[in-house]
């Protein structure tokens, strides 16, 4: 029952999700245009349809009705046109369709984290309410206004008020039972056919009215309006149907009716059918670019939804079937045979395996346009609170990118975009006049492919990091010291240290006492690296640096004594053998080496990691000089064994709770052979040494 | 043995069994010697048993810690038990590996003994805290002997 309910929450979480994106790259470009097509705001209507459905379905009551009332203010502009809107007034159509966007994403928000919903949607429905009384030129005295379909409803025939005396639809049945539900439940249709499901348990002989509730949505105003009434041929079977109506989810009353013996069913019947008639034929109008637009969407999207859970297995076994492999062909019992056809079929596998791990890991890989799009969001809404106009450029949208990676780093994208808009661009628009821009500022995200990596560059044309305010405030802060000399890019490192932030004033939009340091860290977390370039005047441009995958890596692996160690390629620069009079000692026992006049400190994974066995003397060993962020040294090892496509494996859960993570070892890998190879992070372990010391 | 019982058992058979299961909860404990002493663990938690492994060292953990082992692509980290209760080491040994809370881990002990059937009242606390650790109760087994209930989460949070 549980997984059952989980499932369909995700899949509600999934679709809700994707329409808000959709809505919001719809609204976007209207908003460009400044005017909604009669596309967009068929479609617009046809996902708040859709939001508002699936949200009664699960009963997020506060969902729903937002929803609804959007819908009816589109189902307003949807007749009328766009034209009813008057151009004055749009702005403010806009800023409601994203208020309501805001408020719909906070509230799946607090779904996913399992919070309660939030009850407070009076202000927002009342904002659509008198905005629909606005466009409609109604008076905006009236408290409620209703909405538009409801109205033509009405229009069709002025409803009876509830409980007055009704009418049999068939003279034969007699004993009736008019049933109301909660009002603004929602879905009444289905609700009014789920209590005839299990009225049909006892009795299967009874006439509803309205009729085919099943099938038509459009009953759902009916039932909210006058109830929904099941007659009976006998008040026994009636008696029994109260029952089940008092166990049906959301009924608010109901009550028994009986027909005058000489029923007029038409009086009822005519305006019943000529309502649903009014009601339904808007529907058909909507169904109709609904179904115009399916086969296009069938043609663009050929895509299912797969859960990352599954993809995570496929590449485990896709894994394990590559280091199966090696195992085999590399097995020792082959050594000195001489198997032409072995050799050539086991190539012919490898080929094969190659390509199967490709395809899987392809597989996982997203393009970053969607967290590229999400960005225009910011950039809008930030220009409009700052008064800065700004244009967002994307170049390399479809780049693609580990899903896990594109999770990690969009909360670090939007951060540096926020800090673009509100530090980097000029304040004034005569600021940038007066240097010679364009007035409108430019923010520019760009994605790269090269080779393992992808390159992320958010580069704006505002007024630069003013390096001399930046020292001053690190001498400030004591990160720097006053009378060290620092190069431009020392100094822009400063702004990446925790608790550094240039501007004293905290705004809503950045400077909430995160900065650039929690950046650094997402960005990390992710095996990314970020780097800040700028020039005084022409603009700043953060560059990050991001595998393209952290599952599987080049590595080297090295032997200390019995143990094996996979270095991460990009982190090597060169591996050397010296002689014992190369090394330099200082006079805490520390051991340095000089390469191309620089001194660079001599790290033995033998002492650092406590192990029994292992090469103490220089020469007998091997010199490998590493780079990781802002640290460079070497690391003394035993043996080089080679170059190896490895698959990281994380450390089971029990031996990271001891913290071996901050040594430098970040995960294990599982050689051709079997054996367990230690994956080293060479910038912790560099940090951990130094600590020790 | 028991569900060979219950397949060839008549309809009497099978309600006189399931009265009697009805009275008597049972859990069913494996056994191993660790240091001349009888352990029992949840049989549930029991993934599986090896004897043929490689340890590989894992550096900067608790001494007891011996490292982890690759179990068909698994990493699993070994703890030693008589490490773990200030024992000296033994070379020839196997390991139990078990489920704990989602952790899989795998105890390094001197030897298995066999499955026992206990019942839930048989099993009596431990007189004093102080003293031993890694035991959360303790039962007399019918064929003589005392085996010790090995208590699985002192053994990963502890």
């Amino acid at each position: 029952m549980g997984s059952g309910n989980d499932s369909i929450l995700d899949m509600y979480l999934y679709e809700t999700n994707t329409l808000l994106e959709q809505l919001d790259g719809i609204l976007l470009a209207a908003e460009q245009a400044d005017t909604f097509s009669q596309d967009s705001v068929n479609e617009i209507f046809r996902i708040m349809h859709t939001v508002k459905g699936s949200s009664a379905m699960m009963e997020f009551s506060s969902l729903m009705t937002v929803a609804h009332r959007i819908e009816d203010l589109f189902f307003v502009i949807r007749e009328k046109t766009i034209e009813v809107v008057p151009e004055q007034l749009r702005p403010e159509l806009f800023d409601i369709v994203f208020q309501a966007v805001d408020f719909f994403r906070g509230e799946i928000e607090k779904v996913e984290n399992g919070e309660p919903l939030s009850q407070s949607i009076d202000s927002i429905v009342n904002k659509i309410n008198s905005y629909i009384d606005k466009i409609q030129g109604n008076a905006p005295a009236e408290p409620a206004p209703a909405p538009a379909a409801q109205e033509k409803a009405e229009e069709a025939a002025p409803a009876a008020p509830a409980g007055a005396a009704l009418s049999a639809v068939n003279p034969d049945y007699r004993f009736g039972v008019q049933v109301f539900f909660d009002e603004g439940s929602g879905m009444e249709n289905l609700r009014a056919f789920m209590l005839l499901s299990s009225i049909r348990d006892f009795c299967t002989d009874f006439v509803a009215s309205p009729e085919n509730v099943e099938n038509d949505p459009s009953t759902s105003e009916i039932i909210a309006d006058q109830g929904f009434v099941v007659w009976f041929r006998t008040a026994g079977e009636r008696d029994a149907a109260v029952g089940a109506a008092t166990t049906t989810g959301s009924v608010r009353a109901y009550q028994t009716v009986e027909a005058k013996s000489e029923p007029a069913p038409e009086e009822i019947k005519a305006p019943v059918e000529e309502k649903s008639a009014a009601a339904e034929a808007p529907k058909a109008a909507a169904a109709a670019p609904a179904v115009a637009k399916a086969p296009q969407h069938a043609t663009k999207e050929s895509l299912i939804s797969v859960s990352l859970g599954k993809l995570d297995q496929l590449m485990a076994v896709v894994s394990e079937i590559v280091i199966t492999e090696s195992m085999v062909t590399a097995s020792p019992d082959l050594k000195g045979l001489r198997l032409d056809n072995f050799s050539k079929s086991a190539r012919e596998l490898r080929k094969l395996t190659d390509d199967l791990q490709d395809v899987s890991m392809s597989l996982r890989m997203v393009p970053v346009s969607n967290t590229f799009q999400k960005m225009n969001r910011i950039v809008r809404d930030m220009s409009k609170k700052l008064g800065k106009r700004a244009k967002l450029t994307l170049i390399g949208e479809d780049t693609e990118v580990d899903k896990t990676i594109v999770d990690g780093i969009s909360d670090p994208i939007m951060h540096i975009v926020r800090n673009s808009m509100d530090h980097g661009l000029e304040e004034t628009e005569a600021d940038r006049i007066a240097a010679g821009k364009d007035p409108v500022g430019e923010i520019t995200l760009a994605a790269r492919h090269t080779g393992s990596e992808v390159i992320i560059e958010i580069r704006d044309d505002g007024k630069g990091a003013d390096t001399k305010a930046i020292l001053n405030k690190a001498i400030r802060q004591g990160l720097a010291d006053p009378d060290h000399e620092y190069s431009q890019k020392d100094i822009l490192n400063f702004m990446m240290m925790p608790g550094f932030s240039t501007n004293t004033e905290v705004t809503e939009f950045s400077g909430r006492g995160v900065g650039m340091d929690v950046v650094k860290k997402n960005v990390a977390d992710v095996g990314g690296t970020v780097s800040i370039t700028s020039e005084w005047g022409k603009g700043m441009t953060t560059t990050l640096k991001i595998p393209l995958t952290m599952a599987i890596m080049d590595g080297m692996e090295v032997s200390v004594g019995e143990s094996l160690f996979t270095i991460p390629i990009n982190n090597i620069l060169s591996s050397m053998k010296v002689g014992a009079g190369d090394i330099i000692h200082d006079p805490a026992q520390g051991e340095m080496l000089k390469i191309r006049d620089n001194f660079y400190h001599v790290l033995r994974a033998k002492d650092i990691f406590q192990l029994e066995d292992g090469r103490e003397n220089v020469e007998e060993g091997i010199l490998i000089w590493v780079e990781a962020g802002e640290h460079s040294y070497c690391l003394f090892v035993d043996e080089l064994l080679g170059e190896q496509q490895i698959v990281v494996k994380p450390l089971p859960n029990f031996v990271n709770n001891f913290g071996i993570k901050n040594y430098g070892i970040t995960g294990c890998s599982i050689l051709g052979d079997g054996s367990i190879s230690i994956i080293l992070d060479i910038a912790n372990l560099y940090t951990a040494v130094e600590n020790v010391y | 043995m028991s569900e060979e019982n219950v397949l060839f058992a008549t309809e009497a058979d099978v309600e006189a069994l399931e009265s009697a299961a009805a009275e008597v909860q049972t859990d069913k404990y494996l056994i191993f010697v660790s240091d001349e002493l009888l352990y029992g663990i949840d049989a549930n938690l029991v993934v599986e048993i090896i004897t043929d492994h490689t340890i590989t060292y894992l550096p900067r953990l608790p001494h007891y810690v011996r490292g982890i082992i690759n179990l068909r692509g698994q990493l699993i980290p070994i703890i030693d038990i008589r490490l773990r209760l200030g024992k000296p080491p033994r070379e020839d040994c196997c390991v139990v590996v078990a489920n704990v809370d989602n952790n899989m881990i795998g105890i390094l002990v001197d030897g298995m003994e066999k499955m026992v059937d206990v019942s839930k009242e048989a099993i009596l606390p431990m007189p004093t805290h102080s003293s031993q650790m890694l035991v959360s109760g303790m039962c007399s087994l019918p064929d003589s002997g005392t085996m010790l209930i090995l208590d699985c989460d002192q053994l990963i949070h502890g």
